[in-house]
């Protein structure tokens, strides 16, 4: 009697599909990743030793090396930035504003904004350059 | 004489080499992602209606200038450093949220750096800020109140 032989498989991975996965993968970056609006706005951070690392708040306000106040990206007075971070705030359960300022504005340029973003009734996150030595 | 015709040939893209361009970006924007956290303080400002009466003599008082930092009723100058030594000692840390309120005056000419200096100071010894607001009439209010 002849015994049949089974036929001999290719040992081989099926990969058909890890070019699915890698677009999935991709698609899932492309719309969980928010770009930094705030990038847009050039200053420089002023320097202390008295900060922390902290969490990013959702929304951010910037003062520009002008005396320009953005709101979301966006530019804004320190007239109407009380009711754009009111608005902005509105919906999130963190009443938290991160504000960043150049550090050579002078006082009559962010003082309205501190009172604005005071008068919004948010707390507001100082961010700045963490110094590195002894200031 | 018989032509010979070409065997037609299968319209395919060859789509072997998709999955290593994908994983290559995949590659990409992991190692350029940055996961950004700022450096920075949670500055507590009460909101509160502008009072020119309402301050306190518990509060404490900062005037910054330009050049020097004021402390308290005597305004005596200070560096930075000091101010952060008689922060500490006033233990603002054991006292209720009203009695850590701390006001801080900016003169108009003062860059934001040292007011930032100054302000994350006091923050990190638990202060709650209080700002100086010019009033119509020209009074400087404060505002205040403390965060519960």
């Amino acid at each position: 009697m002849s015994v049949k032989r089974r036929a001999h498989l290719d040992p081989s991975v099926p990969t058909a599909s890890m070019g699915d996965i890698a677009f999935l993968l991709i698609i899932f970056f492309i719309l969980t990743t928010s770009f930094a609006k705030e990038r847009q706005v050039k200053l420089k951070d002023p320097v202390s030793r008295d900060i922390y690392a902290m969490k990013e708040p959702p929304v951010f306000v910037s003062v520009d090396k002008n005396g320009v106040v953005w709101c979301q990206g966006r530019q804004c007075s320190a007239e109407n930035l009380e009711d754009n971070v009111k608005s902005a705030v509105a919906s999130r359960p963190e009443k938290l504003v991160k504000l960043r300022v150049d550090r050579a504005v002078r006082q009559e340029q962010y003082g309205p904004v501190f009172l604005a973003l005071s008068r919004a009734g948010v707390e507001i996150a100082l961010v700045g350059q963490q110094a590195r030595e002894k200031d | 004489m018989a032509l010979q015709r070409k065997a037609p040939k299968e319209a395919t893209i060859e789509v072997g080499s998709f999955s290593d361009i994908a994983f290559l970006m995949n590659i990409f924007f992991i190692l350029t992602a940055e996961f950004s956290r700022p450096a920075g303080t949670k500055m507590e400002i009460p909101s509160g209606s502008a009072d020119p009466g309402k301050k306190q003599d518990t509060m404490l008082a900062i005037n910054v200038s330009p050049e020097k930092i004021f402390y308290g009723e005597k305004s005596e100058p200070m560096t930075l450093e000091e101010l952060r030594r008689r922060l500490f000692r006033e233990n603002l840390r054991a006292k209720p949220p009203t009695q850590r309120v701390v006001i801080v005056d900016a003169s108009k000419d003062v860059p934001y750096e040292r007011y930032f200096q100054v302000v994350t100071a006091v923050a990190r010894a638990n202060g709650v800020i209080a700002l100086v607001e010019q009033t119509e009439k020209g009074e400087a209010g404060t505002r205040t109140g403390g965060r519960p």
